[in-house]
């Protein structure tokens, strides 16, 4: 049991950020990211026995987390303060640090299936057919999601980076 | 501007992005559902054995895995006429018990009892603790008090139990019972459901009779 607990720990330790983050750009909403990814790691716990065996259990996470109800972490919100992270920039609804507001913007004007293979591609680091089996896609349409929404960043973030890279 | 380039501004731009949540929390949430896996496979089996018995299932709690032949540490269970009805076997993961109460406004803090090891003739019993009466704080103003544990023995077994209604302010009602089995030297013999059954029979449960005082002559 408690190898059971320590290998969890350790995982949600390593992992948390990264489910996070691939959550936050799919969904676009920082707390509603932070009750989902919270949600699927609490499942994942519960059935941590078939979950530590998954090739990818980061996946299973964020893919748990992008079908879960939140209903009762925000019934917990209510009952339990969480503590305040000691240094928290204004407006980033608490989860530690701002996301640039025209990166936010450019990811949520992608389609909701590109944001999420952009997601999985970048955060967790998966390879085409793992992002495929994910979202239960195909390879080929991965491919074509990935270009099409790095074509539409680059549009839409090529005069940001333009503009910092004379700061 | 290359695609390296694209994905590297996305990846950059969440970096300050970090979880909160603790990992306490999770693995509470997580237990929680657990136990109620659990519970749901053994409903049907419990259901049938209690009606081949004859006893009332109104008021059974949830029970613990088939596999160990253990009963979940604490169950919590809301029923149809309102009350809820929290069954502690055993004082383990009370945070996750504490956040299950905390909806109905009642936060649990219970504590070891030594002196009730003692009176059961065992000297050492480390994970067999009892609750002292009067560790259950209210959260908004709600009298609770815990009645004396009443101690009875059933063969080799010595069952210790404690009861007691409360009414919240919503209008639910609390029932608490303390149901901890102590197990002798050896294997545990003790069978999940019968113990749990057995704690809703009152007759069973010794009551010292107190000495009418005289009526004073008119």
């Amino acid at each position: 049991m408690d190898t059971e607990s320590d290998g969890f720990t350790r995982f949600y330790e390593t992992a948390r950020d990264d489910c996070l983050r691939a959550v936050y750009a799919s969904v676009g909403d920082p707390q509603a990211a932070e009750d989902l990814v919270a949600e699927a790691f609490a499942r994942a716990w519960a059935r941590w026995r078939t979950v530590s065996r998954h090739p990818a259990p980061q996946a299973w996470v964020v893919r748990t987390a992008l079908n879960a109800r939140v209903s009762w972490w925000r019934r917990r919100r209510r009952e339990i303060a969480f503590p305040e992270p000691a240094a928290e920039a204004p407006g980033d609804g608490g989860l530690g640090g701002a996301v640039d507001r025209e990166l936010m913007a450019a990811l949520l004007r992608l389609p909701a299936r590109q944001r999420q293979v952009v997601a999985l591609r970048l955060f967790l680091d998966l390879d085409t057919a793992a992002t495929a089996e994910t979202l239960g896609i195909a390879p080929g349409t991965v491919t074509a999601h990935l270009a099409r929404a790095i074509a539409t960043l680059r549009a839409e973030l090529s005069p940001t980076i333009h503009e910092e890279s004379w700061r | 501007m290359n695609d390296d380039n694209v994905l590297t501004a996305v990846r950059e731009g969440f970096a300050p992005v970090r979880m909160q949540t603790p990992a306490k929390a999770i693995m509470a949430r997580g237990a929680m559902m657990r136990r109620r896996t659990n519970s749901g496979r053994l409903t049907a089996g419990a259901l049938a054995a209690a009606l081949g018995a004859g006893l009332s299932v109104s008021a059974f709690g949830h029970g613990g895995t088939a596999q160990d032949a253990a009963l979940a540490a604490w169950t919590v269970q809301q029923q149809s006429d309102g009350t809820v009805l929290v069954t502690v076997r055993k004082l383990d993961d009370m945070a996750a018990l504490r956040a299950r109460l905390a909806p109905y406004g009642v936060s649990i803090t219970p504590e070891p009892n030594p002196k009730l090891a003692m009176v059961c003739g065992f000297p050492v019993l480390p994970p067999l603790m009892a609750l002292r009466p009067g560790h259950l704080k209210p959260l908004r103003g709600v009298p609770v008090v815990m009645p004396p544990i009443v101690v009875w023995r059933a063969g080799e077994k010595e069952v210790f139990d404690g009861a007691k209604t409360f009414p919240l302010p919503d209008g639910h009602r609390l029932r608490i019972k303390f149901v901890h089995v102590i197990r002798g030297p050896g294997k545990v013999t003790v069978e999940p459901l019968h113990c749990a059954l057995k704690q809703f029979t009152p007759a069973k449960l010794p009551v010292k009779q107190r000495p009418t005082p005289p009526t004073p002559p008119s």
